[in-house]
């Protein structure tokens, strides 16, 4: 049983660490561009 | 030196956020589809979970077999990065507009994610279902070479300066690239069946109740894939505008 949740967490996880870093790079960007 | 096209435009820094009204079609629609597609995967996210849980558990396999919502869906993800990526290359290389290069390397990124969790979901399936976490099995040994095909291009564009030289050849490497996914899909069948990775997925192969949790599944990669695609696509835009305006900074 734990398989198949650890491979659901897994997924959650990396999708919203990288979306997250997309985001935060992107607040980045746009903080620098009105400076 | 790169080609000069109509992205080749600052961004308005009076812009609330993101590429800026003169900027290029694909940027627009990036930054217009981020904030609407987001709020669709925040209800999609509990509806997929909830239909997941709720599925019948599968007779001979049990709850191991929940993968299924969740591994192929990941799989066409990866695949519809890959086929953008390999279109807007083909696009470049034909309108030679720096939009489509850039488009090409968000598409291809969000597709080596997808396919790293693809990558990352099989095993754990295989692990409880072989007892084994990978085998060279001909479907999983051409899944690993199309995922090593598209992190070297993302490798190229990482380590490359930039330009139209490097633009022109990654161009060329997505679009040769793009084949394996048809030898990928149809390797089952080129191998007569004889493989450990189940066969492809057709109208009615799924049992009953099983339906809707996949539906919600590829309803949900893609609505994923079409939101980080957004936001790739749009601070791709961003890094553009920022080197345009650090180099005539430069210049002046």
């Amino acid at each position: 049983v734990s398989y198949v949740w650890a491979a659901y967490g897994v997924t959650f996880i990396v999708l919203l660490v990288y979306g997250g870093h997309l985001a935060r790079e992107r607040r980045e960007l746009v903080r620098r561009e009105r400076k | 030196v790169t080609c000069v096209s109509a992205s080749d435009t600052p961004h308005d820094p009076t812009a609330d956020a993101g590429p800026g009204p003169r900027a290029a079609g694909l940027d627009r629609l990036a930054a217009r589809l981020r904030a609407p597609s987001g709020a669709v995967l925040a209800v999609l996210t509990v509806v997929y979970l909830g239909s997941v849980v709720r599925a019948p558990l599968d007779a001979a396999q049990g709850v191991i077999a929940k993968i299924l919502f969740l591994h192929p869906p990941l799989a066409f993800g990866a695949y519809l990065g890959f086929l953008l990526a390999a279109l807007s290359s083909a696009l470049y290389l034909w309108r030679r507009d720096e939009q489509f290069d850039r488009f090409a390397l968000s598409a291809a990124e969000v597709g080596v994610v997808f396919c790293s969790l693809m990558m990352l979901t099989g095993p754990i399936w295989a692990k409880g279902t072989w007892g084994k976490w990978w085998s060279w099995d001909p479907r999983l040994t051409v899944t690993l070479l199309l995922w090593f095909v598209y992190l070297a291009y993302l490798l190229l564009r990482s380590f490359s300066e930039g330009g139209e030289r490097t633009a022109r050849f990654a161009a060329v490497y997505a679009i040769v690239g793009v084949l394996l996914i048809p030898l990928n899909y149809w390797v089952i069948e080129l191998f007569g069946n004889r493989t450990m990775h189940p066969q492809n997925l057709e109208r009615g192969s799924l049992g009953p109740g099983m339906g809707l949790p996949f539906l919600m599944g590829n309803l949900f990669c893609l609505t994923a894939f079409v939101h980080l695609l957004a936001r790739r696509t749009e601070l791709e835009s961003l890094r553009h505008a920022a080197r345009l305006a650090w180099t005539r900074e430069g210049d002046a």
